[in-house]
């Protein structure tokens, strides 16, 4: 249990609608060191790493070059059932044309994970990484990372979701969340603040 | 982290219907394989392939298995628990699901009644289900991490549990067979035609199964008070990602290497302590050369003396329901002192080198266990557990 008052503060926000498909493709072209070596399958997921650019971008983070990742930085994301259309498409595959119908490019993103998996593979985020499948708000999943933060088992969250608006519109928010010091001790705005 | 105890458990695997845990653990330390040449669940087609599916009840159809197995196993552990049902009003209840009730889905479009979805495949659908079945009132919540999601399902209630934010929640993992998981392991060639043989130099693959496990983890104070048995506690929890593809694990483990490390450190134990490590051993070639050098990059030297196995080479891998399942493995491993086999393990590796407890049960006191779970998008966890004092 923390033995004392923790501020976490939100330092930096992101969001991205695919309706918006000029800003999500501006902001993938300013992080093309970073995307290079992905290739994007899905809407969802140009959606998402759109928004924690942002997001971070806002906060004043900036990652290190890849293969000196950091695991000081958690992502806690939820999604809604987004992903069943694509199982829908994946399984349709199998259906039409046997097991040979099944698609390699589809399957890895049948579990709703890869989504956040890509996150952290562009932006090299090596700490936690958890999902959690909501029809709701995000705020089970904001409440968890704060928790974490408060219970040092990460010093930066970036926290948020994606969800599916209808008609293959997808949209995600995220929010970078930290401890109220570190932040000032870097300079970082904050947008708001939660004592516990 | 301190004061979570596992008070009960429980659980639905392969292996031929058991009533208690005991029987299931007989089974499972003397060896038994559950994997054996099935047709897949729905699909109509001559192909059979091995995996390990439960045995239900005639009459289930198959996509109410999902629904029924996880009940089954919940009740299970509320049973074992004896926790009242106004203590269940304030627990919470965390389920780990890949793909949740995919057979369902799968019937509506086999059937062609694709339109309109039903509610039952949403991921969030069954902690709502399970929670209002069996009143259940806490804080529900949905994790889907991967292969790793019971085992993040656990940590995570752990958590809550020593932040103090609940004093009782249930906390596992259920998946299902899928012709749907069958077609997409198969294209990525990863399933056995042979055998499951973690470790094994000659090791070609995994075999499929499902299942469904769950905890009951509880604030140490209020078991103490409510006279609960203990069957360990939950020293160290960790989630970490590889940050490096969507479906291979990092070679070189780094992301499982950093979870087994933080785990530890919660803990207050050093490597040498932890006897035992239910491994994530898929018997696939990388994630099993992976598993072997983030133990050895973890434990250093203590590795070599500590035992590793991969009770995935008799119940298969069950998904998102592994992680809970092979951690209520290393809780039995505490309680009964003795650790489960791999089997069908024959011929070593150099790149597998450690102690994989081959083809035969090992008794010795365990003193400290911990369970790791690896998956698709680089997901990693592992999960500490310390034995119980009066043991």
């Amino acid at each position: 249990m923390p033995s004392e008052t923790m501020e976490i503060v939100v330092t930096g926000i992101g969001y991205s609608s695919s309706f918006d498909h000029k800003m999500v493709e501006e902001t993938l072209n300013s992080i093309r060191q970073r995307t290079g070596k992905t290739r994007f399958i899905h809407d969802i997921e140009k959606s998402a790493v759109t928004a924690v650019s942002l997001a971070l971008n806002d906060a004043g983070i900036t990652f290190p070059l890849l293969e000196s990742g950091r695991d000081d930085t958690g992502l806690y994301m939820g999604i809604d059932d987004a992903v069943e259309d694509i199982k829908d498409d994946f399984f349709r595959g199998v259906l039409g044309d046997g097991i040979l119908g099944a698609s390699p490019l589809m399957f890895p993103f049948t579990s709703p994970n890869a989504f956040s998996a890509q996150i952290t593979i562009v932006f090299d985020m090596r700490g936690e990484c958890i999902l959690m499948p909501v029809n709701n708000s995000f705020e089970d999943v904001i409440e968890y990372a704060v928790a974490c933060i408060r219970n040092g088992y990460t010093k930066t969250a970036v926290s948020g979701g994606v969800r599916c608006k209808g008609n293959n519109i997808y949209e995600a928010e995220f929010f970078v969340l930290e401890n109220a010091h570190a932040a000032k001790d870097r300079g970082a705005k904050a947008y708001c603040r939660r004592v516990y | 982290m301190k004061g979570v105890w596992v008070t009960a458990i429980g659980l639905v695997t392969p292996l031929r219907p058991f009533d208690t845990i005991d029987a299931f653990w007989g089974a499972l330390t003397g060896g038994e394989n559950a994997i054996r040449l099935q047709p897949p669940p729905l699909l109509d087609t001559d192909r059979k392939w091995l995996t390990a599916a439960i045995e239900t009840e005639p009459g289930l159809r198959p996509e109410d298995k999902f629904l029924y197995i996880a009940e089954a196993a919940l009740k299970m552990a509320i049973a074992d628990s004896g926790l009242s049902s106004d203590a269940l009003k304030n627990t919470g209840l965390i389920v780990g699901s890949i793909l949740g009730n995919v057979l369902a889905r799968e019937r509506q479009l086999i059937d062609g009644n694709g339109q309109a979805r039903t509610p039952e495949a949403s991921l969030s659908y069954p902690v709502g289900y399970l929670g209002q079945r069996l009143k259940i009132g806490g804080q529900l919540s949905a994790i889907s991490t991967a292969c790793a999601s019971g085992t993040d399902a656990v940590g995570i209630a752990a958590r809550r549990i020593a932040a103090g934010d609940a004093d009782v929640v249930i906390a596992g993992g259920v998946d299902v067979l899928s012709d749907f998981a069958l077609a997409g392991f198969n294209m990525l060639q990863a399933l056995t035609e042979d055998m499951v043989r973690p470790f094994d130099k000659k090791r070609s693959g995994l075999a499929l199964g499902e299942g469904a496990a769950f905890l009951v983890l509880e604030n140490e104070s209020h078991a103490r008070a409510r006279g609960a048995k203990c069957y360990g506690h939950v020293l160290g929890y960790s989630s970490c990602a590889d940050a490096s593809h969507l479906t291979a694990p990092h070679r070189e483990g780094r992301g499982l290497a950093t979870a087994i490390t933080h785990a530890i450190s919660q803990s207050g134990l050093k490597p040498k302590d932890i006897t035992y490590i239910n491994a994530h051993g898929t018997a696939t070639v990388y994630n099993d050369a992976m598993e072997t050098k983030a133990i050895k990059a973890a434990l250093g030297a203590a590795a070599y003396a500590t035992h590793v196995s991969s009770t995935k080479s008799m119940l298969g891998h069950a998904f998102g329901a592994s992680g809970a399942i092979e951690a209520l493995c290393a809780l039995m491993a505490m309680k009964t002192s003795v650790i489960p086999p791999t089997i069908n393990y024959r011929y070593p590796d150099p790149q597998c080198d450690l102690n994989y407890v081959p083809n035969t049960a090992i008794t010795t006191p365990v003193g400290a266990a911990m369970s790791l779970s690896a998956g698709f998008g680089g997901q990693n966890a592992a999960v500490l557990f310390g034995r119980p004092h009066a043991l």
